[in-house]
């Protein structure tokens, strides 16, 4: 039974990506804009104790503001793509034992 | 006279070895369940049974390495904050791409049970299997082997700087290499992974420590950076040299191709469902963010506000030996520089092993068994298999006996942009079904070529262009554009190759009794 069910699983990951994940695409555009005046700025500004970003040095606080970003589209996407995987097994599974 | 405390050094090796080895003895003794069905898929793969929590700390293993502890700090302070910045970058790609493109790499590897990366290239492909099997896994070994000098590099240097020179830098090379042999012999990729799991706890408690102990140490956080910011070599460090697009080809070209690095799609082909790879890669994530985030900033923060308005950084044979001195001023031989010590052991093994193992694999099974179609009894399969693997870590040994030889130093220019060739044909024919063996055979073929032809001929200063971008940003355009213009001119792959590849027969099925 676990065999089989470990077989449906894997049949059921879509080869095609999802409608949600071209939205990373996005998500990736945006992320070259900041990253790009970031670093503009970071070589404007160079080393300046007087210039901050999130109460820190400049450098210092874009560092962070990227840590924040990398931990955050993690926490998010993972329950999507697990929502979405288990809701289409669920169905499936259900249907055949109809 | 060898002090004590380097006496405890060398034995903190044996200890780490002697608390892993109940992990490494389970897995031995599962391992023999499914070894005679399928000696390979077990050996290198552990017959993708692999749980979330392995899975976790086996993928967390594949990019934390003595890096992050030591190299990603020293290279703040003694190149700059770009550069670390730069591998921040990296992460913000990775991440949300991470599962758009794992899971459709452990659908096949599932079906068709892959033992190595150019198992799945090939079988996509559908032609030219031994050419391209020997390409690719000439090239993989050949930038494998650096990869892994380049990790012992600094593992042996810290552990000779903690003991203060007392024990060699040759001495700490081959003691932990014994060690992660020894480990890879009792239960191949099974003991590596779940030896992974007590070595992943070993180094987060290590960064805890550390951690806490800087925090502490400056009454805070918001006080470090500031003590840091403020120093005299800080004006250095903060000063950014590259151009914008090199930070850009950071973020899109090397972040993306990292979701095809070798050694971790082996450790993807593992994982026994679709929820170890999609947790295993959450907390993978927790364990970056803590490992390659905030430890290297706080401890490079913490050495800037050390040693940072000294009139000159203190003299060291590698520069990684920085953070391990640092916490030996303020720790000296204590518990908690024993942790640290630990930890560092415990970070540099999980990559290393995994890598030895991928490396014997190309050999012995893309190479000997697929390629030259080689008939091995079983009898002396298992020779064969430890034989390469002994080569394969004696190599990487010769790589990190001479760093400063140009070819090594050279070398390492050239591996990651090897394996950005490698990713991305193999990602876009994932995702196009219009690209077949004739574009992904001329593309990886243009790509290793230009890469070659730009790193040692055309443009042998970095980066290797003159258009200031990441170093392996023309070849894998090239490498990619030739992939789709080549397919797109040729015909398209035959409709059963890709239903065979993918499983549609199967999946059909499935969705028709639904």
């Amino acid at each position: 039974m676990s065999e089989e069910r470990e077989e449906l699983e894997v049949y059921l990951i879509p080869r095609k990506p999802w409608r949600f994940e071209y939205y990373i695409f996005i998500y990736l555009i945006a992320l070259a804009v900041m990253t790009y005046y970031f670093v503009n700025e970071m070589i404007e500004i160079g080393w300046n104790p007087e210039v901050r970003f999130l109460g820190l040095p400049y450098q210092m606080g874009i560092a962070l503001l990227v840590g924040i970003i990398w931990a955050l589209s993690a926490i998010i996407l993972t329950p999507i793509y697990l929502y979405v995987i288990s809701k289409r097994i669920r169905e499936v599974k259900r249907n055949i034992r109809r | 006279m060898v002090s004590t405390w380097s006496i405890l050094v060398v034995a903190a090796v044996a200890i780490f070895f002697l608390y892993t080895l109940p992990a490494a003895i389970l897995a031995r003794t599962r391992m023999r369940r499914y070894i005679e069905k399928a000696y390979h898929y077990e050996f290198y793969i552990a017959s993708g049974t692999l749980m979330w929590v392995t899975t976790a700390f086996a993928y967390m293993a594949a990019y934390m390495e003595a890096w992050e502890f030591v190299g990603m700090p020293a290279v703040f302070v003694s190149e700059g904050f770009e550069w670390w910045f730069m591998e921040m970058l990296f992460y913000l790609t990775w991440v949300p791409l991470w599962l758009l493109v794992s899971l459709r790499i452990w659908r096949p590897s599932k079906i068709h049970r892959y033992v190595t990366p150019t198992d799945i290239i090939v079988h996509r492909a559908g032609g030219y299997e031994a050419p391209l099997r020997i390409i690719l896994a000439i090239i993989i070994f050949y930038a494998t082997i650096l990869y892994i000098g380049m990790i012992y590099i600094p593992t042996a240097g810290v552990l000779t700087a903690v003991t203060g020179g007392e024990i060699s830098y040759h001495t700490f090379l081959i003691i932990v290499t014994i060690m992660i042999l020894a480990t890879i012999f009792i239960g191949g990729f099974r003991a590596v992974a779940y030896t992974d799991v007590i070595a992943g706890a070993t180094f987060l408690i290590a960064f805890g420590v550390m951690i806490y102990f800087v925090v502490v140490h400056y009454g805070g956080f918001g006080q470090l950076i500031d003590t840091a910011y403020n120093t005299e070599l800080a004006k250095k460090v903060f000063t950014i040299y590259n151009p914008p697009q090199y930070f850009l080809t950071m973020l899109l070209i090397y972040g993306s191709s990292w979701l095809f690095i070798p050694h971790l799609i082996t450790k993807i082909y593992a994982a026994k469902d679709y929820k170890s790879v999609v947790l295993g890669g959450l907390f993978s994530k927790i364990g970056f963010l803590i490992g390659a985030f905030l430890s290297p900033i706080m401890v490079a923060s913490a050495f800037l506000a050390q040693y940072g308005n000294l009139p000159e950084l203190p003299p060291a044979t590698v520069v990684e030996e920085y953070p391990a001195r640092l916490f030996f001023d303020w720790l000296g031989p204590s518990i908690l520089m024993y942790v640290i010590v630990l930890g560092l052991i415990a970070i540099s093994r999980t990559t290393v092993d995994a890598m030895i193992l991928l490396g014997a694999s190309l050999i012995e099974w893309d190479i000997l068994q697929r390629a030259l179609k080689l008939k091995i009894s079983p009898r002396a399969r298992g020779w064969i298999t430890r034989g390469i693997i002994l080569l394969t870590a004696t190599l990487a040994i010769l790589v990190a006996l001479d760093p400063e030889h140009p070819m090594v130093i050279i070398g390492f220019e050239f591996t990651f942009p090897a394996y950005a060739v490698i990713a991305f044909p193999t990602m876009i024919a994932l995702f196009i079904d219009r690209v077949n063996k004739y574009g992904l055979f001329w593309g990886y073929l243009t790509g290793f070529a230009s890469l070659i032809l730009f790193t040692y001929v055309i443009w042998p200063e970095a980066p290797h262009n003159p258009f200031g971008v990441w170093e392996g940003t023309l070849p894998s355009a090239i490498a990619s554009i030739i992939t789709l213009i080549v397919s797109y001119l040729t015909p398209p792959p035959p409709k059963e190759h890709l239903e065979e590849f993918w499983g549609i027969k199967k999946e059909l099925e499935i969705t028709q009794r639904a």
